[in-house]
């Protein structure tokens, strides 16, 4: 990566700015400690995100990439100073109106003994990543490809062709910012701050339901103990990211902890971030804006509920414009690949060719045989047969435990709590969890990772629900949280330790080309080399080499423009020449042919596991692509 | 009227805990999930698979 003293410096600058931001939405929102903290990183990622996105606006207009260190920094500086004037509006007075609670109760012996181990087993699992390299099937596929092109090449513009790398990448944003600056091995820790984040804003959220601080915070724990949570952070994905702003959201909107307006411009801008990093929480945004025209969130009287929702929209458009107007730029659909049939036909806004988002029924076989056994889930979990066990694998006891049943005692426990605030918060909860799980099952796209967003309001409910139960019934119940929650600890620290240690040869960690199993040619390719990748979309950041120097052409790009109709591959020297193809990675064996004046030689190969040697069915081959004079 | 949210509020929380414990059992009885992971913690951590 092109970096030197300058950008570390810019990057240094750019980072402090957003914490200046953060520091002032620490300083003008509220007297409450959670309310601080919560507004301070909705400021910092709303002024890390807009930064970059003001660069990728100049890209837009000026149609030549754009966004570098040193203009991101210049845009971080004004949002700051737009950030600075904005709470100077606001009246500290009005804001410190709200009580402070009264001392909080001691903590009790089980959560607190949960939290120390949680706190300790993610200390390790931070310790193991950061001499991992970025992993997960999505992170190399193209999370962090697309995070290194934003600062390499200089565009946030879409990718290729491929329906998939039209997504908004505030995720890639996040990791492209650290991977620019920082050694590749260390951006394998990108997402675990995005997983503290979320069992912040639970326990947040589980305070605003009523729940007492040990009750909130067993459930905070439990929460990064689900694998669909903790395998997830130890990726460079964008879930978590997405969870946790959006978890904010509903704590903003529907417990209201400020005035109105402030809490739906804050939740409004966590929202529209929530957006940023996975558009399914679009589902969530409309949801939680429903409930500030139609329930009491938005005031008394209808007209000031249309004004509370007006700022709360322009807030969630504030960081979700650039990437609706990208989108239609490049597109012809500002929420493409997404498309509705009959509505978008109406507004001529295009559908993807090569992807049908509600088609995707089959995603749920990688958890359930068939969509009924979603009803006996999560105490019969089927794992197929020959499977390891990864995150999608199940949900765990301490998921068994709080989440169905909070579901189920969902409505007897809101008719059971006094009317009024926490009796309104809690509902909201209840029905925003519904509606999500409720949406995704009318689609018919039942994969959990698309209701994680569901799974949060409903551990708060059963936070609530744990606060009810007292004296050695509570130490039970604690206990029992507590077991799940240790037991549950163990998978990611055990396969993270085997992960990381696992190419260990004399006290050295397994480096890039043993760890991605490719041949180390591709770490030493000239400067401009451009591979086409033939193998499978995870070998996209592999093939970047170790300097994350060579630039890729996706496979599924690779095959619209190579792959020959009846298999295999056919080279034409004028799109080689287009696209200024140098290199060639594909399975050995697979059928190659060229126009004549193309040639591939081979380079390097991988034919054995670099860990065992044991050889391959396929060995791993790397052609240089050379084209004759006649078409040089 | 309070007193009767009270109670009320106590007897969710002894359902909680009640629904709980049948909830966690079953799931350490039936999932084949959880046995798959039983195996795979007693060696080792062979079957577990992160970054997938």
């Amino acid at each position: 990566m092109p970096h030197g003293g300058l950008d570390a410096l810019l990057g240094v600058l750019f980072i402090g700015l957003c914490g200046a931001a953060a520091a002032v939405a620490w300083w003008r929102a509220g007297p409450v400690s959670i309310d601080r903290w919560l507004a301070a990183v909705t400021a910092f990622m709303g002024v890390f995100v807009l930064a970059f996105q003001a660069a990728g606006s100049v890209e837009l207009i000026t149609r030549r990439p754009a966004v570098s260190l040193p203009l991101v920094t210049a845009a971080a500086g004004g949002l700051c100073a737009a950030v600075w004037l904005v709470a100077r509006t606001l009246s500290v007075s009005a804001l410190a109106e709200r009580d402070v609670a009264a001392p909080p109760p001691r903590w009790r012996p089980v959560p607190a003994l949960a939290a120390l181990l949680v706190a300790g087993g993610f200390g390790a699992l931070a310790l193991l990543l950061a001499g991992a390299w970025p992993q997960g099937f999505e992170a190399q596929a193209y999370h962090v490809p697309l995070a290194v092109r934003v600062l390499r090449e200089g565009t946030l513009g879409i990718w290729d062709s491929s329906w998939m790398h039209a997504y908004p990448i505030n995720m890639s944003l996040w990791a492209g910012f650290w991977i620019y600056l920082l050694p590749e091995r260390l951006v394998a820790l990108a997402n675990l701050p995005f997983l503290a984040l979320c069992a912040v804003a639970l326990f947040a959220l589980a305070r605003g339901a009523g729940a007492d601080r040990n009750a909130a915070l067993l459930m905070a724990c439990g929460l990064t103990t689900i694998p669909l949570f903790s395998f997830g952070a130890l990726q460079v994905s964008a879930d978590l990211g997405g969870v946790a702003f959006i978890v904010i959201a509903m704590y903003f909107v529907l417990v209201q902890p400020l005035p109105a307006r402030v809490c739906a411009a804050l939740g409004g801008l966590a929202a529209g971030l929530a957006f940023g990093f996975k558009s399914l929480h679009l589902v969530p945004l409309g949801l939680l804006g429903m409930a500030l025209l139609f329930g009491p969130a938005g005031g008394d009287r209808f007209p000031q509920r249309l004004g509370t929702l007006g700022v709360y929209a322009l807030a969630a458009l504030l960081p979700m414009a650039y990437w609706l107007i990208r989108n239609y730029v490049e597109r012809g659909n500002p929420l493409y690949p997404v498309f509705v049939p009959g509505v978008f036909d109406w507004l001529g806004w295009l559908a993807p060719a090569d992807q049908h988002l509600l088609s995707n029924t089959g995603n749920e076989r990688e958890w359930v045989s068939a969509g009924w056994r979603w009803l006996l889930y999560p105490w019969q979990e089927g794992h197929s047969a020959g499977q390891n066990f990864k995150h999608s694998s199940g949900l765990g006891p301490f998921f068994a435990a709080t989440v169905p049943v909070a579901l189920l005692l969902g409505p007897l426990a809101a008719w059971a709590r006094a009317a009024g605030e926490g009796r309104r918060v809690h509902v909201q909860l209840l029905v925003l969890a519904l509606g999500i799980l409720a949406v995704w099952w009318l689609l018919g796209d039942r994969q959990p990772r698309y209701f994680m967003a569901a799974i949060v309001p409903l551990l708060a409910l059963a936070g609530w629900q744990l606060t009810q139960s007292q004296g050695r019934l509570r130490t039970a119940f604690e206990a029992l949280l507590a077991s799940g929650i240790v037991l549950m600890l163990l998978p990611p620290l055990l396969g993270q330790a085997r992960a990381t240690l696992g190419g260990l040869t004399h006290g050295h960690l397994a480096p890039r080309a043993m760890r991605h199993e490719y041949p180390p040619a591709l770490d030493r390719l000239p400067a401009g080399a451009r591979v086409v990748n033939g193998y499978e979309r995870s070998a996209n950041l592999p093939l970047m080499g170790a300097g994350l120097s060579n630039r890729i052409i996706d496979v599924l790009e690779a095959r619209r423009r190579f792959g020959h109709a009846n298999g295999g591959w056919r080279f034409d020297a004028a799109a080689v020449r287009t696209l200024g193809v140098t290199h060639f990675y594909v399975r050995e064996g697979e059928t190659i042919g060229t126009d004549g004046c193309v040639t591939l030689r081979e380079v390097d190969a991988l034919r054995a596991n670099p860990y065992n040697g044991k050889p391959y069915t396929q060995g791993r081959v790397l052609y240089a692509i050379d084209v004759c004079d006649a078409v040089k | 009227m309070k007193a009767n949210t009270h109670a009320s509020a106590r007897r969710i929380g002894v359902l909680a805990l009640a629904g709980a414990v049948v909830s966690t059992l079953l799931y350490y009885a039936a999932s084949d999930g959880f046995r798959f992971l039983v195996k795979a913690l007693l060696s080792g951590g062979r079957n577990l698979m992160v970054g997938a």
